[in-house]
């Protein structure tokens, strides 16, 4: 068996020993259904929201506001985070102020963000760009600034100018750091997604989530959660294909 | 030698997880043994009841009948007798919440809105309703005076706020239809009471649907937001709440029901006999005297346990409702729900004492 099926196998041991556990609790043990209803239950539940086209609008309103929020907290890390690294005042004037905005979790900004930005699509976008922005910031700032100084000694002999020194020096050197903190910017921004539409939202996965809650419905509940994961693993997997396409040489390593 | 670490690794974690569903299932299923264990093995030796009861205020505010039996002192005399510790459990995510509690066990008897109380039985949670506290919860349409809302009919197209599944939903939905309209021709939005007038009072949404209550009060009288709707004068609109009990812990401890109605019995006995009781009960809770006429004109915000074949057509009404609206799956015999015996016993009781 090569090892790529191994890994594959292993993989799945988890899951599976969820899936046995969760049969076990709610067929063999009856566990009531309001706590944890049945495997059965959440696919007729999967089955019903897509008949109706509820679960693919939800999806899509989900991932529309976190293409839009991880865009700019994309930009908006990528672009502090790079300046950060090369300029020492800036690090000294924005890191204390990142560091202390990051420890608040995201679902203390809620109230705050929905009384400034009201409860449309303005403020979702705002909770994800708050709760992406920093990983991605944080983790460019360490690969820009671990760049060895011997390197940066080379580019100015070379007498590279400031963009040129940035795009051939310490961008090679920063990206896997800054791949590293896109993707912990995509799961941050899934989590800000749902914590956003379970407060004053009319659509999205959250929305279904908390609505489903309301109103008991515990498949539903679980369907959203098993939703969030599978989409969070697809994303991931995107975005590590991307990242493998364009660090070829982090491949070799 | 490695197939055998392969079996152990495979034979631990598989015990491992098996065990902790096993445990995890016979703390939510064998809630009442559980608690009865947790009873007996409590230091004091008392038995205990958990009662929960809806306080989006987050200010732990008990009104009505339980509120004066709470202060009073009747709960903890009524369940001294019996040797039982009352606690008292503020639910800030109303229905919902205790329906959730009821249901994992971690409360016994749960004072709620009728339709939080049939969803949660239509969805498997075994409660016995002991007390039905009359109908009286009614709705008010508050509007942002720049939404250009003067009618229910302007509704439409428009960000319309309340909490799903309570009975300010319901209502709502009475009100659009009587206009011809749906939910569908509304922007919906799913909010607590609370979060509701909050959003309101930024402009966030153009309307709250709300039962009327001191801020409401204090949006429509004093800062110029529209009352489009106050439900009271709407024949046969009126919701009320519920006193339920799950049905294990009510087998176990019948004498619990009792000494709960007989505790409120008392407190309905106070209440009729102090005029105000009820509206200084609301003015220490920090509201309004004004707000309190405005809200409960009657003063008649307590338990009344009167009308019973009223309040079984209005669960019946209720369970139709969240069938309709395909917002429960599930069915229960309604009559059967109920089980005055226990306030039969607790009111002769409290006669025969008095």
């Amino acid at each position: 068996m090569s090892n790529k099926v191994k890994d594959a196998n292993v993989s799945f041991i988890i899951p599976f020993l969820i899936v046995v556990a969760w049969f076990y609790a709610t067929t063999i043990n009856n566990m009531s259904g309001a706590i944890l209803p049945k495997i059965s239950e959440v696919f007729e539940a999967f089955k019903n929201l897509t008949q109706k086209g509820q679960l693919q609008q939800d999806i899509i309103a989900s991932l529309v506001r976190v293409i839009q929020g991880y865009a700019i907290a994309s930009l908006l890390g990528i672009s502090l985070g790079a300046l950060a690294g090369m300029i020492p005042f800036i690090r000294k004037l924005i890191l204390p102020a990142a560091t202390a905005i990051r420890q608040v979790p995201i679902i203390a900004w809620i109230p705050l963000i929905i009384l400034w930005c009201g409860i449309g699509e303005l403020s979702k976008v705002v909770v994800i760009v708050i709760a992406a922005t920093f990983p991605i910031m944080i983790n460019t700032m360490s690969g820009v600034s671990s760049t060895s100084d011997l390197l940066l000694e080379v580019a100015s002999l070379y007498k590279l100018g400031k963009w040129e020194t940035f795009v051939k020096v310490y961008l090679p050197n920063a990206l896997p750091s800054i791949l590293v903190g896109l993707k912990l910017g995509m799961g941050a921004s899934w989590m800000a997604v749902v914590a956003a539409e379970m407060l004053g939202a009319s659509s999205g996965i959250g929305y279904r989530l908390n609505d489903a809650r309301s109103m008991l419905k515990s498949d539903q509940v679980i369907l959203c959660i098993i939703l969030i994961g599978f989409i969070g693993i697809g994303t991931d997997w995107l975005l590590s294909r991307f990242f493998k396409k364009i660090t070829p040489w982090e491949n070799n390593k | 030698m490695k197939k055998m670490k392969k079996k152990l690794f495979a034979a631990i974690v598989g015990t491992f997880v098996l065990s902790a569903v096993t445990a995890c299932g016979s703390s939510a299923d064998n809630v009442v043994d559980n608690k009865e264990e947790e009873i007996t093995a409590s230091s004091d030796g008392a038995r205990e009841v958990n009662i929960g009861f809806v306080d989006t205020s987050g200010a732990n505010i008990l009104l009505g009948s339980e509120g004066i039996a709470r202060d009073n002192g009747y709960f903890e005399e009524e369940f001294e007798k019996i040797g039982v510790k009352a606690n008292l459990v503020p639910m800030s995510g109303a229905g919902p919440a205790i329906n959730e509690a009821l249901a994992s066990g971690s409360l016994d008897i749960g004072i709620l809105g009728d339709v939080p109380a049939v969803n949660g039985k239509s969805n498997g949670i075994d409660t016995t309703v002991i007390a039905f506290n009359g109908l009286k919860n009614y709705i008010v349409i508050s509007a942002n005076p720049d939404s250009g809302i003067d009618t229910v009919k302007d509704l439409k197209g428009k960000k319309v706020a309340t909490q799903k599944g309570a009975f300010m939903h319901r209502l709502l939905l009475y009100a659009l239809e009587e206009e011809g309209l749906t939910i569908d021709d509304i922007e919906f939005v799913p909010m607590t009471a609370q979060d509701a007038l909050a959003a309101l009072e930024t402009k966030s949404i153009d309307a709250a649907v709300v039962q009327p209550n001191d801020v409401s009060y204090r949006l429509s009288r004093e800062n110029g937001f529209k009352e489009i709707l106050f439900s009271n004068n709407h024949e046969g609109w009126a919701a009320g709440s519920i006193t339920e009990i799950r049905t294990e812990y009510l087998n176990a401890n019948p004498d619990v029901a009792v000494a709960f109605l007989t505790a409120i019995l008392r407190a309905n006995e106070y209440i009729e006999s102090n005029e105000d009781a009820l509206k200084n009960q609301w003015i220490a809770a920090g509201y309004s005297a004004e707000s309190y006429e405005y809200a409960y004109p009657l003063h008649d915000n307590y338990t009344t346990f009167k009308n019973t074949e009223d309040d079984i057509a209005n669960a019946k009404k209720t369970l139709a409702f969240l069938q309709e609206n395909d917002l429960t799956d599930g069915d229960f015999d309604v009559d059967a729900w109920y089980d005055l015996s226990y306030f039969d016993k607790a009111k002769a009781e409290f006669e025969g004492s008095n």
